[in-house]
């Protein structure tokens, strides 16, 4: 479900490996997340290139995920294609996640910080 | 029997929220753009998800159904459930989103989302009890096309 990609400076991407993230999954979903920051992993860049579909249960996990790194670190989201923006602007949660058009950009930013 | 492609029917689990959008594809791919149908979708997954948590309270072995109609001016999905009904005036509004200012992650909850995504979707939702049934209504008018 989740596979970490890249790991530099600091920064680990972990790339979401399935089409959907939603009340299905998300339980799922944010267990791995929650084991891989108390592991350490707290400067996070999420690739969700390859999902196309996001629902509230989804957004959910994915809010206590931002909520478990706090300021220990960043939780940034790469790659959303534009169903998952929507759903993420609908619920103004665009505005709470760093966003990134794709994982060097999201990347470049963790790096700085 | 064949089944009615207008009508779908889905257990009281999660997991069959994954059966909603290639049945609607299916159904009205032919007849809607790619972006209604994936509204139509991510509203009634919202419904359904609600509809199991709330109505069923989590329980299996419970029935929901899924109908699709159309009118000349648009599509309508007409949800039906056995549940617990609604508390009233859930459906009547959307809910107020976070203001536009910076938002503390912290303060956020994980949950309560759902009803503003599915006004976000549709143009209508309307809710009724109807004997021990619950009938929600979730319609999109005809969108011209660019």
């Amino acid at each position: 479900m989740l596979e970490p990609t890249v790991r530099t400076q600091g920064v680990t991407v972990y790339r979401f490996m399935e089409a959907r993230l939603d009340a299905a999954n998300a339980p799922t979903f944010k267990d791995r997340m929650a084991r891989a920051i108390d592991q350490g992993d707290v400067r996070i860049v999420l690739d969700m290139g390859g999902v196309d579909f996001v629902d509230s249960s989804g957004l959910g996990a994915l809010v206590g995920a931002l909520k478990r790194v706090g300021s220990r670190g960043d939780l940034a989201l790469a790659s959303l294609r534009p169903p998952v923006q929507k759903v993420f602007k609908l619920t103004r949660m665009d505005r709470v996640f760093q966003i990134f058009p794709d994982t060097d950009s999201a990347m470049g930013r963790l790096k700085e910080t | 029997m064949i089944p009615d492609p207008r009508t779908i029917e889905l257990a009281s689990d999660y997991a069959e929220l994954r059966r909603i959008g290639p049945w609607l594809r299916e159904a009205v791919g032919h007849r809607l753009g790619q972006s209604v149908i994936e509204d139509l979708e991510l509203a009634a997954t919202e419904a359904v998800a609600n509809i199991i948590r709330h109505a069923y309270a989590g329980l299996p072995g419970r029935r929901i159904t899924i109908e699709i109609t159309f009118d000349g001016t648009g599509t309508e999905l007409v949800l039906r459930d056995q549940g617990e009904p609604a508390p009233r005036g859930l459906f009547d509004q959307a809910p107020a989103v976070q203001a536009d200012e910076p938002v503390d992650p912290a303060s956020l909850s994980e949950s309560g989302r759902g009803l503003a995504i599915i006004h976000g979707c549709v143009d209508e939702v309307r809710y009724a009890r109807r004997g021990a049934t619950n009938e929600l209504r979730l319609a999109v008018r005809d969108r011209a096309t660019p």
